[in-house]
């Protein structure tokens, strides 16, 4: 099948790609670049468009198997597509937990042949229960990209130090999720001015940083590669600066909630202001751009935790913490970001594709000739406002409703075809 | 005014006619009259909260119905939103809830039932708040450049939150003292009040206003010892002494005597803790009165 993009912009940086041109597909495959194409059975007319390496978002909670009432696999992929993903990486943290051989060939035969790529996390212990290591290198083998016990974390140190030894020689990535429960216990938001002056209980900021030093001298003794899920504060940031320049092999991931939202929003906000790590303050915030920026935050990435509207209707004090993120994390983070220059188009797109694959080692496919056809369309001049019309997703927990956005997607081209994200 | 979940949702002239008003019936005026029930729907264990709703509703005319924890559809799980759902099928036209859960009544604003939030977690208290303010304006009239102190456990305090608000919508000024793990750094600057030294806060008040000291908080790690909290920050005569004279003290009670406040002060000469029992029942039959619009 021959599928043909006219006159997008297309924008590759890693390999300094900025041109207008035709784009040729066949089979799944780039066959020409340039003008004097010949047509495809499918035209997309690329007028005015970004064509871009297809962005991953490597920090999603498909809720399935288990939880099937606020997400599943149709449903989850459908809100990557709308939101301009060619690949997710999807965390262990069902029900049960991708602990084991079974639940995991489960979940990558039901993923296979979709157009959307799933890429699979495993945990780092048995249904995370932070104390029996999973078989890593069974699981690793079968196709888990990287371990996690995304969700709640490894409380004991001596744990994660055995995870961070058994992993090296693996070369697999531990995805870690700071937090030290004893210092957030029961906080429902930041703890600071706000928190206070609501009467919430708090998270302190010590929760994360004193996790994710923890984990970073661990990793300083055993070797080996550490990624920090979903980092929100200011100190964290500086910690994770600090490493490598130590030349530790860390990465870390920023979520769009916690670029563009504070605390100071949750109050507007209600239950949707309820994330873990919680929304933390204006200094924060500029802290994290900038350490995205600069490539201290290697990823953005949106930690997509639907929850069905029910549960997020109890209100902030019981309803569960998380928001979507899939539709919006792309518009929403060029409009506030890009837009504005605070972030070059170079370093976002690089955010979305290069530097979040190779947080789990994985290829970025070009644009180029011969290379697999995963591309993402993104038109940078649309301005939209979002409603709950505009989620593919099961649920509808997205903080940004109603927010006014700079960017849509526009749709993606695998080598299941072309995908619009929208009607 | 629909439903009361916390002062900071009252204008301030809203605040300013409730108070008058819970003043006026406190001293003799008619309260008007309104047709139903009031429910009180308590997860928490209370007497003179519960008592004082179910007193003012009787000054309207309303009848009564009591739910709680204890015997109740609660204990087999029955949601919030399920049971104020009951009682507004049974008549019921203002639930009182009670529960430990902060902010929790904000997400069910659309149910058919007005609702007054009757404490909530550590967030708010407000007809508490509404209570001491008609006894501290009963003291001493206006609240313009009056100077309010709170002492205790500000942190884990619904009365304190309340209060704050109140009082300095006013035009009072707010102080607070308290162990510094239950008034971290920030938590003064959040309420809009400045932290003090004891001592120094007691010089300056018009209203003292000592929390009660929860015993779990030493269990929590809080505190290492009741006796130190009590040496530390407990009104003792000695320091009710430093408070000049015509200031009076507060407490939203049930105290905990001889440890945040000397049992010789609850009924001493400066102690308005009755009055604010009494106050209360006239500012909930006002609060009542402005949200079912009784004439």
């Amino acid at each position: 099948m021959r599928i043909d993009v006219r006159g997008a912009q297309l924008y590759d940086p890693a390999i300094g790609l900025d041109r207008t041109a035709d784009l040729l597909v066949e089979d799944g495959v780039i066959a020409g670049i340039g003008p004097g194409l010949p047509h495809g059975v499918e035209t997309v007319d690329g007028d005015g468009l970004l064509l871009m390496p297809g962005f991953i978002d490597i920090h999603v909670h498909l809720r399935d198997p288990g939880e099937t009432h606020k997400e599943d696999l149709d449903t989850g992929l459908l809100a990557a597509a709308a939101g301009g993903f060619t690949d997710v990486c999807a965390m262990p943290n069902t029900k049960p937990a991708v602990d084991g051989a079974m639940v995991l060939r489960d979940i990558l035969e039901r993923a296979k042949g979709r157009a959307v790529q799933v890429h699979q996390l495993a945990a780092i212990t048995q249904g995370q229960d932070g104390e029996r290591l999973v078989e890593m290198a069974t699981l690793q083998a079968m196709g888990a990209i990287g371990f996690s016990d995304d969700g709640r974390g490894v409380r004991s140190s001596a744990v994660m130090r055995l995870a961070l030894q058994y992993a090296r020689p693996l070369g697999a990535v531990l995805a870690t999720h700071a937090e030290d429960p004893d210092l957030s216990h029961g906080g429902l938001v930041h703890e600071g001015p706000v928190s206070y002056r609501l009467g919430l209980p708090g998270q302190p900021r010590s929760a994360e940083t004193a996790m994710v030093a923890r984990d970073l001298e661990l990793l300083r003794e055993t070797g080996g590669r550490l990624h920090i899920c979903h980092i929100s504060a200011a100190e964290t940031v500086e910690l994770v600066r600090r490493a490598k320049a130590d030349g530790l092999h860390v990465t870390c991931e920023v979520t769009p909630h916690h670029l563009l939202l504070t605390d100071e929003d949750v109050p507007g906000l209600g239950a949707l202001g309820k994330m873990n790590p919680p929304l933390r303050t204006a200094k924060d915030r500029a802290a994290l751009r900038a350490g995205l920026a600069d490539g201290t935050i290697d990823a953005i990435a949106t930690d997509h935790a639907p929850h069905a509207p029910a549960e997020k209707a109890r209100g902030i004090y019981h309803a569960p913490f998380g928001v979507t993120g899939l539709e919006t994390a792309v518009p929403a983070v060029y409009g506030a970001l890009v837009q504005t220059g605070e972030l070059s188009l170079s370093r976002f797109v690089d955010a979305f594709t290069d530097a979040a694959r190779r947080v789990y080692g994985l290829p970025t496919p070009r644009i180029a000739v011969g290379e697999r056809a995963r591309l993402t369309l993104f038109d940078p001049c649309c301005s939209w406002q979002l409603s709950e019309a505009d989620l593919r997703s099961k649920s509808r927990n997205s903080a940004f409703l109603g927010r006014a956005m700079s960017g849509r997607p526009f749709g993606i081209l695998t080598e299941g075809g072309f995908q619009p994200s929208h009607e | 005014m629909r439903h009361l979940l916390a002062i900071r949702d009252l204008a301030q002239a809203e605040l300013q006619a409730l108070v008058a008003r819970g003043l006026a019936l406190r001293e003799g005026a008619t309260p008007a009259k309104a047709q139903g029930a009031i429910a009180t729907v308590f997860y928490e264990d209370s007497t003179r909260t519960r008592l004082s709703f179910q007193q003012a509703g009787a000054l309207l005319g309303l009848h009564h119905l009591s739910i709680s924890t204890e015997g109740s559809s609660i204990q087999k799980g029955e949601s919030v939103e399920d049971t104020l759902r009951t009682v507004a099928a049974l008549g019921a036209r203002v639930a009182a809830v009670r529960s430990p859960w902060g902010l929790s009544l904000q997400a069910l604003t659309d149910l058919p039932i007005q609702l007054v939030n009757a404490g909530d977690g550590w967030a708010q208290h407000p007809t508490q708040a509404i209570a001491d303010l008609i006894a501290v304006k009963r003291e001493f009239g206006e609240m313009q450049g009056r100077t309010l102190l709170i002492v205790g456990d500000i942190l884990h305090s619904r009365v304190a939150r309340s209060n704050a608000e109140g009082f300095r919508a006013l035009g009072a000024r707010v102080l607070l003292a308290g162990p510094p793990t239950l008034l971290p750094p920030g938590l003064a600057q959040g309420l809009g009040a400045e932290e003090v030294q004891l001592e120094e806060g007691l010089r300056q008040a018009d209203v003292c206003m000592v929390l009660r000291l929860q015993r779990e908080r030493q269990e929590r790690g809080y505190l290492p010892s009741i006796a130190e909290y009590r040496r530390l920050w407990g009104l003792t005569a000695a320091r009710a002494a430093l408070l000049h004279e015509g200031a009076v003290i507060l407490h939203p009670g049930p105290q905990n005597r001889d440890v945040e406040i000397d049992d010789e002060l609850v009924a001493a000469p400066q102690s308005r803790i009755a009055e604010q029992i009494t106050s209360g029942v006239y500012g909930r039959a006002a609060v009542l009165e402005a949200m079912l619009d009784a004439h």
